[in-house]
């Protein structure tokens, strides 16, 4: 294993597949909170946006601030994902601010991120997502729910090009490797 | 199709032994008594021997041998969104392509062919003083240039779908079974647009005669297409048969390629007078108002018989011609490409001057150009095409400059007499080449009444072979419609179905095939228990460990010791895959209330209880527990196979049914791991692991308690499946390991073991303990003895549907327990359970077994069964038979609790 930048790592077998465009890092140390509104949905946003210090972000698209990425993934529904230990602090703190506006779920073990990178990754989520992940449509922090083949995920698009995080129930982490790998094969031309 | 490679190995089929001496040709003297729908009439009798009919006649009909072994070649899947598909790289669609680019929108020109062009490289036209190659070069060039635009060809659109979505098949490489380029060998691709334009062309139509099925007789389009792509001429002496200006194409284009015309046959009565100038000068005469009759040869054509037609295109009496010849080209006109049209919702319309179908009004973003939309000019083609493009990048045209209208070499303007049925000659009039249909087979289903072109379809054949009629259908219909005395209209076309051409089950299915057919899902245990040496069995997408076997022990040996193991001691065992769901909110316990049957909302803090889950129809949809963690929040638990399913459902009241009700759910199946802790030192081991002594009070049967473990929070449930003092740890999912190892650790002295899932569910069986088998979306409550806990004081998702007449009663099936009357014959599940006596069929069931095990506790067979009267029928005795594996054996109904029927050993 290789331990790169962020928090990631990189197996030697992920680094072989460099070759054919795509590369593969298993995310490490994060905190990832489920909030999901009860009703009052502007006092939760007016808490959020205190807290982050940055806009709350339209559905399907991301905020980031103060060491937190926020995900809008669906209707009053967002994936609070902390990137630093602070963050992470941070994050449990805006937990408990929350919580008469909305559930808030530690989903820290139940989701795993992985990090893709390379020239084929938006081929290779093409092979197995409907959503619209062309450059001029997906772009940088723009995050969506959909499935790669019949493993549901949630999609963000990162700043760098071609560089995306996966977030995949944990249970499903070691197949949809396997799945992404098998992809890459045939987007091969 | 197929294109041909080094190594492809093609062999001939429809003849035996050979297709120089084919016994088979005997068909053609038998024909009379094997008309449309013949085996439903002929091959009645022995009602046995339908099957080796069967296999002689697929033989006979040259359906081809399917292959025994699996496909050797990947396939890919493939997603993506364009602004404009263009489909059909014809003049038309390259015209709209090179149109939607010029606007600055993202364009995708597909075309099934191994390069653009379409129907130009049939011709040698003229466009814009440039042969036509070249202009397709320059359009492809052009369109190279522009950023967002994509060619590609060797690509078919098979079908076009709701909003907008069209399948594509890209044959990537053509070799069967050649990895060595790691590339797939198809791909299927689905493609979001915003707008469609088909420019799928237009295909030609065989004429109708006797003998049009000789070898040498083929399409007017096709020889052309051998002449000027191929270079190939396809005979030496020709006679053109046309019904429309287009055959004169192939007349010149023969001509220019040194091949004899023999003649020239014209069903039309005026002939253009510029070809007949053209012809005369090579010295041919067109033989107009004539049509050919019939052709004749054996293994290929050797002449053809010309008779003038009437008005009605009768062939007269008398006016025989005979012309010696080896090629002969029909033309019956053109029908438009509807397919992608109609699978679009789109109508179609019969246009009497063009005879064909052409496209009408469509309910999707779809345009139809050039001759798919019945325009069979080249010019008029190019000018369509343009037009479409440019409506369908909409509003974001960049550019406002369009190229000018191209100016084409002469061509007449379009001419047809419609001429479906050529009568007077002797010999099978075929109408499906494909599908071996003729007209002597139309006009019987006529005769039998079958007056639905769709009937006809299916009962004759027609347009049912891989070509799906694409040359046969018109011709078809309009010939019963002429029998039936109907108009074309008014027969009517078949349906247009998906795939346009066909489309190997392997693209269909991508990757998910074999092993990767369903994504696989892995506890947190997992690794442990693969080192440990599992046997793995997959339940739904869970792999489980299904017993842990030591060295030298059998399967068997290994899950009863476990068993006895837990019954003596204690056992470990990872329930991570119980579905799990955190319900919060303030109105939780109101949803939850309105959600389960039982009064799961009087729980309080700190305790769980048993719950039962209904769909509306008052069927048991799943059980589980629910356990109240503050007032506000609960952690409900699911059985594993109903996992995704609850969750669906209560999202679904949650959105839908009651949307104003403040409550959240979130699925934790995947964010902790659950260990189950059973057998009467289970307390023991937990105590050490906890580092305290805890009582009935502290931790009752039903209590929660919260703890701190090696620094990992967990949460300790009391709760037992297997029947035997039991306490279920959950733990945030990445310590799983950690505390699992911890337990067998502080248990070693215990004699601890990890057991599996043949364990657990032989000892749910022996205390009676219902599960996925009983929970078969057909019983109640009440089926399975716990209408007790169904509350009278509530209304609750079933309530009122659960109170039908119907789910209650003696007649229901109810459960029951079984063991064998010879305590040792094993019990079969999914066996059926009749009335002890004769096993002579008919046997009428009167309950089946759901679940069995030989009980390492108890040493003999039991079972559990869903049976007519349950437990009112305590003492009778029954056989449980299965067909399948021609058992059958005799068992006694007993109370379906085996082991420990007061729950004291639960409770100790």
């Amino acid at each position: 294993m290789i331990r790169m930048g962020g928090g990631f790592v990189r197996s030697e077998a992920a680094l072989e597949t460099e070759r054919y465009g795509l590369v593969i890092s298993r995310r490490l140390q994060v905190t990832v909170l489920s909030i999901a509104a009860f009703d009052d949905r502007e006092q939760l946003v007016a808490l959020l946006s205190g807290a982050m210090g940055t806009p709350i972000p339209d559905p399907c698209r991301s905020s980031t601030g103060r060491g937190v990425v926020l995900l809008a993934y669906g209707p009053a529904r967002w994936l609070a994902v902390a990137e630093t230990v602070e963050g992470s602090e941070r994050l449990r703190a805006l937990a408990l601010a929350c919580r008469p506006y909305a559930a808030v779920v530690d989903q820290s073990h139940g989701w795993v991120c992985s990090r893709i990178t390379g020239p084929r990754c938006r081929d290779v989520l093409a092979a197995g997502s409907s959503i619209d992940i062309r450059p001029t449509s997906f772009l940088a922090g723009h995050c969506a729910a959909t499935a790669l083949g019949k493993i549901s995920v949630l999609i963000h698009a990162l700043p760098a090009q071609n560089a995306f995080d996966i977030y995949v129930p944990r249970s499903y982490a070691h197949d949809l490797a396997g799945w992404m790998l098998r992809a890459l094969a045939t987007v091969q031309n | 199709m197929q294109p041909l490679y080094d190594g492809l190995i093609a062999t001939s089929q429809n003849h035996w032994p050979s297709l120089r001496l084919d016994l088979w040709r005997a068909n053609d003297y038998l024909s009379p008594i094997f008309p449309a729908g013949f085996y439903n009439k002929t091959f009645m009798r022995p009602a046995g021997a339908w099957r080796i009919y069967e296999k002689v006649i697929r033989r006979a009909a040259g359906l081809g041998t399917a292959p025994q072994e699996s496909d050797p070649d990947t396939y890919g899947h493939r997603y993506t969104h364009c602004d404009v598909l263009v489909v059909g790289a014809g003049p038309a669609g390259l015209a709209a392509a090179v149109a939607a680019a010029q606007a600055g929108v993202d364009v995708m020109l597909v075309d099934e062919r191994e390069e653009p062009g379409g129907s130009l490289y049939l011709d040698r036209r003229v466009i814009n003083g440039r042969a036509t190659r070249e202009w397709v070069a320059e359009q492809i060039g052009g369109l190279s240039s522009e950023r967002g635009v994509r060619v590609m060809p060797r690509t078919t659109a098979f079908g076009f779908y709701d909003h907008g979505w069209v399948a594509l098949l890209e044959r990537v490489v053509d070799r069967h079974g050649d990895n060595t380029a790691q590339v797939p060998r198809q791909r299927r691709w689905l493609v979001k647009a915003s707008r469609v334009v088909l420019a799928t062309g237009a295909i030609e139509r065989p004429l109708v005669f006797a003998g049009n099925d000789l070898p040498g007789v083929m399409l007017a389009s096709a020889a052309r297409r051998y002449i000027n792509q191929y270079g190939v001429a396809p005979g030496r002496r020709a006679v053109v048969f046309t019904n429309n200006v287009d055959g004169y194409r192939t007349v010149f284009d023969l001509l220019e390629a040194g091949v004899e015309i023999a003649a020239v046959v014209d069903a039309r009565t005026q002939v253009e007078a510029s070809f007949r100038e053209r012809l005369e000068k090579e010295g041919l005469r067109v033989l107009s108002r004539h049509a050919v009759a019939a052709a004749a040869g054996g293994r290929e054509l050797r002449r053809v018989e010309i008779r003038e037609i009437d008005e009605d295109g009768n062939a007269l009496a008398g006016s025989k011609i005979f012309c010696e010849c080896d090629l002969l080209c029909m033309s019956g006109g053109y029908s438009p490409s509807l397919h992608l049209h109609s699978q679009a919702g789109g109508k179609i319309e019969y246009d009497a001057e063009l005879t064909a179908f052409v496209p009408g009004s469509t309910r999707q973003a779809v345009a139809t150009a050039g001759a798919a939309a019945g325009a069979f000019g080249l010019a008029e083609c190019i000018r369509q095409g343009a037009a479409s493009g440019t409506a369908a990048a909409g509003e974001r045209i960049r550019r406002t400059a369009v190229d000018a209208p191209a100016v084409c070499d002469d061509e007449p303007p379009w001419s047809i007499r419609p001429l479906w049925l050529v009568t007077g000659g002797a010999g099978k009039r075929f109408v499906d080449f494909q599908d071996d249909v003729t007209v002597a087979d139309l006009a019987l289903a006529t005769r039998e009444n079958y007056s639905s072109i769709e009937h006809v379809k299916r009962y004759t054949t027609l347009g049912m072979g891989t070509d799906q009629g694409k040359t046969s259908n018109l011709n078809g219909l309009a010939i019963v419609a002429s029998i039936s005395g109907r108009s074309i209209p008014a027969v009517g076309t078949t349906t247009y179905r998906p795939p346009y051409t066909p489309v190997a089950l392997g693209a269909l299915a991508g990757l998910d095939v074999g092993e990767n057919l369903d994504p696989v899902r892995r506890s947190p245990l997992h690794e442990w228990h693969d080192r440990a040496g599992a046997v793995w069995i997959q339940a739904g997408l869970w792999m489980r460990p299904r017993a842990y076997p030591k060295a030298g022990e059998t399967f068997e040996e290994a899950w009863r010791r476990e068993v006895l193991t837990v019954r003596r001691s204690v056992g470990l065992c990872d329930v991570s895959t119980l579905g799990k769901i955190d319900v919060q909110g303030p109105d939780a316990e109101d949803f939850l209330a309105r959600v389960y049957c039982n009064a799961v909302e009087k729980v309080a803090i700190g305790r769980c209880r048993y719950g039962l889950m209904l769909r509306e129809d008052g069927v048991l949809l799943d059980d589980g527990t629910v356990a109240r963690l503050d007032s506000q929040r609960f952690y409900i638990t699911t059985t594993t196979s109903n996992a995704t399913k609850v969750m669906s459902h209560l999202e679904f009241l949650a959105q839908a049914v009651w949307p104003r009700m403040r409550v959240q759910l979130a699925s934790v199946t995947e964010q902790f791991a659950q260990i189950a802790l059973s057998g009467p030192r289970s307390k023991q081991v937990l105590s050490r692991m906890l580092k305290q002594e805890f009582d009935d009070a502290t931790l009752p049967h039903l209590g929660v308690l919260s703890a701190t473990v090696l620094g990992v929070g967990v949460n300790v449930f009391r709760l037992s499946f297997c029947g035997e003092l039991s306490y279920e740890i959950s733990v945030p999912a990445d310590h799983a390991e950690t505390i699992w190892k911890q337990l067998l650790q502080l248990g070693a002295e215990d004699g601890i073991e990890p057991y599996g899932l043949e364990a657990l569910g032989s000892m749910r069986i022996e205390k009676g303990h219902v599960a996925q088998p009983e929970l078969d979306g057909r019983c109640t409550p009440g089926d399975l003895g716990l209408q007790r806990l169904v509350s009278r004081q509530k209304s609750f998702v079933g309530r009122w549907l659960l109170d039908r007449p119907q789910m209650s009663g003696a007649a229901r099936k109810s459960l029951a327990g079984l063991t064998s009357v010879d305590s040792k014959t094993p019990i079969r599940s999914g066996a059926q359970l009749v009335p002890d006596g004769s096993l002579r069929p008919p046997l009428s069931t009167v309950g089946h077994v759901t679940s069995a095990t030989n009980s390492p506790t108890l040493g003999y067979p039991i079972a559990l069964a869903m049976l007519e009267g349950g437990i009112g029928q305590l003492g009778r005795r029954l056989i449980a038979v299965s067909p399948l594996s021609g058992e059958a054996v005799a068992v006694t109904v007993v109370a379906p609790q085996f082991y420990d029927p007061d729950g004291r050993r639960l409770r100790a």
